[in-house]
């Protein structure tokens, strides 16, 4: 049973952690900012926020994905725009990556905001007494308390985007080597007679790797409670 | 020695603060009762808030002037913070703590580790430091940035007691030798009467007086800030004098002390009272006698005049005239008041059992 995968397997297994690791690299960013804010403001608009960054948590994959193809598809407001200078996102690549990023985004934002809230701001205001600028702040006392959390944040990311299936299939589609990760391909092999033990081997690739993400998530997150309690590291 | 004026008004959700604080020689202790909004003005001083008016002037330097649109963050105004909580940064290792607002390689490290006598625990993880030790880095800290204004809030509170007279009586010495302004927050007589310092009473977000340590506590109302809130349940009344001179007495192996008008007051051995050091009497201390007490242990009789009796539930307080506008406080039963006929006006002599120095 446990023979070597297949070339197919193989294609399905490295793009599921290309498409994984660019989606997590892709919504950091956007993610940090976000659960920055959260954190910090006191503004009417958090809960409108909050609930649309936990959107894709709760509503089907496969809606999110149709959302996006309305709003990147070749009529969507940002699809016509790209259009225009020549970029099509879906069924590509690039397309993957999106619909794994937005589908792991919320978890991202949730882990990030809980480590950047556990940082008082009295430490901050200690940092500021001491002639901190607000950049140092964020550089040398928030960032690096918040570390842990930052990463096991990005570490949920990216196990939520390996999995992901209903937002990639609608928005990305099924291209082999392109856009076909482990979870479509397994989906598409079920679909074949005599495809088993591919699917097998497929699902104990899923299972490492997702276990390998959680145990460096918990890893780093105990670590950060350490940290934060001024334990020796 | 350079003045420190400041001057802020800002609303707190309880009470309004509105303060006008001036220390010609720069070193002031705001006392009062915890929740007097003491710590808001340190914050608004050090540019943690944005109060409503304020201004902030040492020396020329103005360090913000709400009036002028002036008030900058604190990370520009270089007045070093010891908060009450510590706020070590639990990440980075004691030295790395105490240099985080220091100028690179500056000297001014290795003299704040000297003065507070952290050198041991610099490679220490701060989580792993006892509550003084904590303190004396959160110190240290503030010094090595050489800080042109020392905010001290609650420095000793919070420490076990040997910990807390230990730290007092080494930053104590350290800051009246040396020449950097401070602001000493505290609701304890002993840490203001350690410090050479200006007093300024706080109560409810206002100056209820300001002046030296011996006048300001031989007032009407310092004695009210001493017989009242915190300050009366670590020591009830207390009555503090400044001691002018004072000298070994041969024959009897005391210590002389005279108060502002050569009224001398015997003392134990203890410590050498250096002049300009403090008196401390506890009003539980001093008894009164209608004629001058002849078979007694007590060595200090001093005459005086009664100006005031106030009743308490069962005891009552006797405010003492001892001449050259010094006040002390008595604290005897009302059965004794009434049996002795007590009345203002009255000549009385008041026996000192025993007396503190303080630093």
């Amino acid at each position: 049973m446990f023979a070597a995968p297949t070339a197919a397997e193989w294609s399905a297994i490295l793009l599921s952690l290309q498409v994984a690791t660019a989606a997590t690299l892709f919504a950091f960013p956007i993610a940090l900012g976000v659960a920055w804010w959260l954190a910090r403001t006191s503004s009417r608009a958090k809960t409108i926020v909050e609930a649309m960054v936990s959107l894709p948590l709760v509503l089907p994959p496969v809606v999110v994905g149709y959302g996006l193809l309305l709003l990147f598809g070749r009529s969507g407001p940002f699809g016509a725009w790209l259009a225009s200078v020549g970029i099509s996102l879906p069924f590509s690549w690039a397309g993957a990556v999106i619909a794994a990023g937005v589908m792991g985004f919320p978890l991202m934002v949730r882990a990030m905001r809980l480590s950047i809230e556990a940082v008082t701001p009295e430490l901050e205001e200690a940092a500021a007494s001491l002639g901190a600028s607000p950049w140092r702040r964020m550089r040398t006392i928030v960032l690096p308390l918040a570390a842990p959390g930052l990463i096991a944040g990005s570490v949920l990311c990216f196990a939520r985007a390996l999995g992901e299936f209903g937002a990639t299939i609608t928005f990305a589609g099924n291209v082999p080597g392109v856009t076909r990760t482990i979870p479509v391909a397994v989906y598409t092999l079920l679909q074949q007679p005599g495809g088993e033990l591919a699917v097998a081997r497929l699902a104990v690739v899923s299972v490492i790797l997702a276990f390998a993400a959680l145990i460096a998530g918990e890893w780093l997150s105990r670590r950060g409670r350490q940290r934060m309690a001024g334990g020796a590291l | 020695m350079t003045a420190l004026a400041v001057q802020i008004t800002q609303a707190l959700p309880v009470f309004e603060i509105d303060v006008e604080l001036n220390a010609p020689q720069g070193r002031l202790a705001l006392f009062g009762p915890s929740g007097a909004g003491k710590t808001s003005i340190l914050k608004a001083i050090a540019g943690l808030t944005r109060p409503m008016g304020g201004r902030v002037k040492l020396g020329f330097a103005e360090l913000g002037d709400l009036s002028q649109g002036h008030w900058p963050p604190a990370y520009l105004r270089n007045t070093g913070f010891v908060f009450q909580d510590d706020r070590l940064f639990p990440h980075l290792s004691v030295a790395a703590n105490i240099s985080y607002g220091a100028m690179p390689e500056s000297a001014d490290v290795q003299d704040a580790i000297e003065m507070t006598g952290v050198e041991t625990l610099l490679h220490r993880h701060v989580g792993d430091l006892s509550g003084g030790e904590r303190r004396r880095v959160a110190i240290a800290r503030a010094l090595a940035m050489k800080p042109a204004l020392l905010l001290l809030d609650e420095p000793y509170n919070g420490l076990d007691r040997r910990a807390a007279e230990r730290l007092r009586s080494d930053l104590a010495t350290f800051l009246n030798g040396s020449k950097i302004p401070f602001i000493l927050v505290t609701h304890t007589l002993d840490d203001v009467l350690a410090h050479d310092c200006h007093v300024a009473l706080i109560e409810q977000g206002h100056v209820a007086a300001q002046g030296s340590a011996d006048t300001i506590f031989n007032s009407d109302v310092g004695e009210r800030f001493l017989s009242t809130g915190d300050a009366a349940l670590q020591s009830g009344p207390v009555t503090v004098f400044k001691i002018e001179r004072a000298q070994a007495e041969a024959d009897s192996g005391l210590l002389g002390c005279y108060l502002r008008t050569e009224i001398k007051l015997m003392l134990p051995h203890g410590g050498m009272a250096a002049p300009g050091s403090y008196l401390k009497i506890r009003a539980s201390d001093v008894s009164i006698a209608v004629t001058p007490p002849s078979q007694s242990s007590i060595l200090n009789v001093l005459p005086a005049k009664i100006i005031a009796l106030t009743a308490k539930d069962e005891m009552t307080y006797v405010r003492l005239d001892l001449g050259g506008a010094l006040v002390l406080t008595a604290r005897i039963t009302s059965y004794s008041a009434a049996k002795l006929a007590l009345a203002p006006g009255q000549d009385v002599f008041a026996q000192i059992k025993s007396a503190a120095l303080v630093a």
